[in-house]
């Protein structure tokens, strides 16, 4: 595993669950040239970009930040709908 | 009569007839649902809500004149001739009887405060031809304002086997979309604004198509369905903005987050996307501070309180700092005792883990983010359930994030509570400034605020209510910018306060938001952004070629801020509030 492409929350929800079957939802920042990784490595990732999203194991996250095409992968965090929940002054 | 169950509009109108017969119900036909006020052959009668018991059977009510429209829920609709109003109160089953008050336009309010409808019956833009992507919360296919226009709906949130950008959900057509509800009632009430049609509380492109996604709201299956409107609109070979009404803080603030890559990576020329700058204007959520070579600093935060036997609470900070400098970090809690300083750890795993009789406390200072070069710092404490409460962060007892100065050239250090549920910050060095998260903070998007067109309104029952916020202002709730990286954003303001559009049927709505049974009132830049997505949507139509430099640069351009000079750019109202009339 190399620790320096995981983000913060990577890192830390890597460590906090030890589950082998859990998977997470990540970037993963390539290099240009580097779709051809996660097709070897048999994930099924999104987006023809240098930002892709796939669902990884603890497994598969190891295994690709080892691989040099794998500039970085980010956590995928969960956003909130921004509308105002406000109380009325009736 | 049992004056107890009539709505106070209703009272007051009966005692006008009661006293002065037809004529005295002359000054109450403007605001309520009177009919046969002027003398005819029927009687003076109203329109009503009447409030019963789901399912009960009013059909021998008819005999005091009642005439009940379809329906057996709760509230039914009908016609009471007001002569029998007392008898009817006297009913076991009728438990209150409001009038149907006649509307305002308040959609219209906030469109003509922008001067949208001289510009669309100026150009005769519509939105036509161009799709207008919603990634929210879901829509209401069967909803008349959209009617024969949504082309597709991605639910990320049903099994299925995805969309070529993803791998999960299922993508529905035709009579199958209505499989996809909107529970939540965001979605709906967004698209309603950005592309509804609808004679009372119409958006601004009633002509474009709509592609919806229903997501789950990660970061990265929001990128996949940007991706996704994007890809069915080249398809159909039609120009798209993408409205991303949502947001969060968990990034470093600067447009360099993974989302915001996406955003940036695949916007171009009839490619274009609007966000929320987010409502986190009036929240603690930001401090920036400057820390010197071998001192400390320190940041006082307020768990949220956990309830026992509820889920955990995690109060997450996040740091960020230049490239230059290296902070050690700890963690003070309640009882004074202190994690250990932890340094910036670039060989195995930066993550360290404390546990205190308050609660757990996780660290993570990993190497420096190769997307900015800057250091990011990530610290999360899970308060014990029996900890300090939350009152008593900012004195002696509460929790403190330290920071100490390992290496610092510059010194200049920005944290945020991720969730402002969960945790606010404290202290002298709070700072109402750089509240636009991701994706607001993406290069490429339009980021907007909330200005307040509307405070009071009267309910579905007639009952009136006014908002705590400052009419024709910017929203106090607005988040500020700029970027940390001193980017501006917002990019410039657009009604969002208080908005009425249309209505998920599958959603729960506080009764005093509900306008009618189609439409509710909501608030946020969530309603400011459909509000320019709409617009670029028009914009596209007349080029749909524009790039979104050159459409945030037009729209910036009609924008201003009261007593500012043009282009001027302050941090809460962006560029200003938009002017649609010369677009």
């Amino acid at each position: 595993m190399d620790w320096s492409k995981l983000d913060a929350g990577l890192a830390a929800a890597l460590t906090e669950d030890a589950d082998p079957t859990r998977r997470f939802v990540v970037f993963v920042h390539l290099d240009p040239e580097g779709g051809g990784v996660l097709t070897a490595a048999g994930v099924d990732a999104a987006g023809e970009g240098q930002v892709r999203s796939a669902t990884l194991s603890a497994r598969q996250v190891a295994a690709l930040s080892d691989r040099d095409q794998v500039r970085r992968l980010v956590l995928s965090s969960s956003l909130r709908l921004a509308d105002q929940a406000s109380e009325p002054d009736t | 009569m049992r004056y107890e169950k009539l709505g106070p509009a209703l009272i007051s109108a009966v005692e006008d007839f009661r006293q002065g017969g037809r004529a005295g119900l002359a000054v109450h036909q403007g605001a309520l649902g009177l009919v046969s006020v002027a003398p005819a052959v029927k009687p003076a009668r109203a329109v009503v809500f009447l409030h019963t018991e789901a399912g009960a059977d009013l059909g021998p009510l008819a005999r005091l004149g009642l005439e009940l429209n379809g329906g057996d829920g709760a509230i039914r609709t009908g016609i009471i001739p007001l002569a029998r109003l007392a008898e009817l109160t006297e009913q076991a089953l009728v438990h209150r009887i409001v009038p149907a008050g006649r509307l305002r336009l308040l959609l219209d309010v906030a469109r003509g405060a922008v001067n949208v409808p001289a510009f669309t019956s100026r150009t005769g833009l519509s939105g036509r031809g161009v799709v207008v992507g919603i990634v929210d919360s879901g829509i209401e296919v069967g909803h008349d304002s959209f009617a024969g226009r949504i082309h597709r709906v991605w639910d990320q949130t049903l099994n299925g086997n995805g969309v070529p950008e993803g791998r999960y959900g299922a993508e529905l057509e035709g009579a199958a979309m209505t499989l996809s509800r909107d529970t939540v009632g965001h979605g709906t009430h967004v698209a309603g604004i950005a592309a509804g049609a609808d004679e009372t509380y119409g958006g601004v492109a009633p002509g474009a198509r709509l592609v919806v996604v229903k997501t789950d709201l990660l970061t990265a299956h929001v990128a996949d369905g940007i991706r996704y409107v994007f890809r069915v609109a080249a398809d159909l070979g039609c120009p798209a903005v993408v409205n991303l009404s949502l947001g969060g803080q968990d990034d470093s603030h600067d447009g360099t987050d993974s989302l915001s890559a996406v955003i940036d990576e695949v916007s171009g020329p009839g490619r274009i996307v609007c966000c929320a700058a987010g409502n986190e204007g009036n929240d603690n959520i930001h401090s920036r501070l400057q820390v010197r070579q071998g001192g400390t600093r320190t940041i006082p935060f307020a768990p949220a309180a956990p309830v026992p036997g509820g889920p955990p609470v995690v109060a997450s900070l996040i740091g960020w700092y230049g490239a230059c400098d290296r902070l050690d970090v700890a963690v003070v809690a309640p009882s004074g005792l202190q994690t250990p300083f932890q340094p910036v750890i670039t060989e195995g795993s930066p993550v360290r883990s404390h546990t205190r009789a308050e609660g757990s406390v996780r660290i993570v200072t990993p190497g420096p983010d190769p997307a900015n070069g800057d250091h990011g710092f990530l610290v999360q404490v899970e308060p014990a359930a029996t900890s300090v409460p939350a009152a008593a962060c900012g004195r002696p007892g509460g929790w403190r994030l330290r920071v100490k100065g390992a290496e610092v050239t510059d010194g200049t250090l920005d944290v945020w509570s991720v969730d402002p549920g969960s945790a606010q910050l404290s202290g002298s060095t709070v700072a109402d400034s750089m509240k636009v998260g991701s994706p607001g903070a993406a290069t490429e998007a339009i980021t907007v605020a909330s200005y307040t067109t509307k405070t009071t309104w009267e309910d579905i029952f007639g009952d009136p209510h006014e908002i705590g916020l400052e009419l024709h202002d910017i929203s106090d709730f607005s988040s500020e910018g700029p970027r940390r990286d001193g980017v501006e954003k917002p990019d410039l303001a657009a009604p969002g306060a208080m908005i009425a559009s249309a209505l998920s049927v599958h959603s729960p709505v506080e009764p005093a938001f509900l306008i009618d049974s189609l439409h509710a009132l909501m608030a946020g830049t969530s309603m400011a952004t459909p509000f320019v997505t709409g617009l670029v949507a028009l914009l596209l139509e007349r080029d749909p070629s524009s790039t979104p430099e050159a459409v945030r640069a037009h729209l910036r351009a009609h924008a201003a801020i009261p007593d500012h000079q043009p282009g001027d750019w302050d941090p809460k109202w962006g560029a200003g509030l938009i002017n649609a009339w010369k677009l």
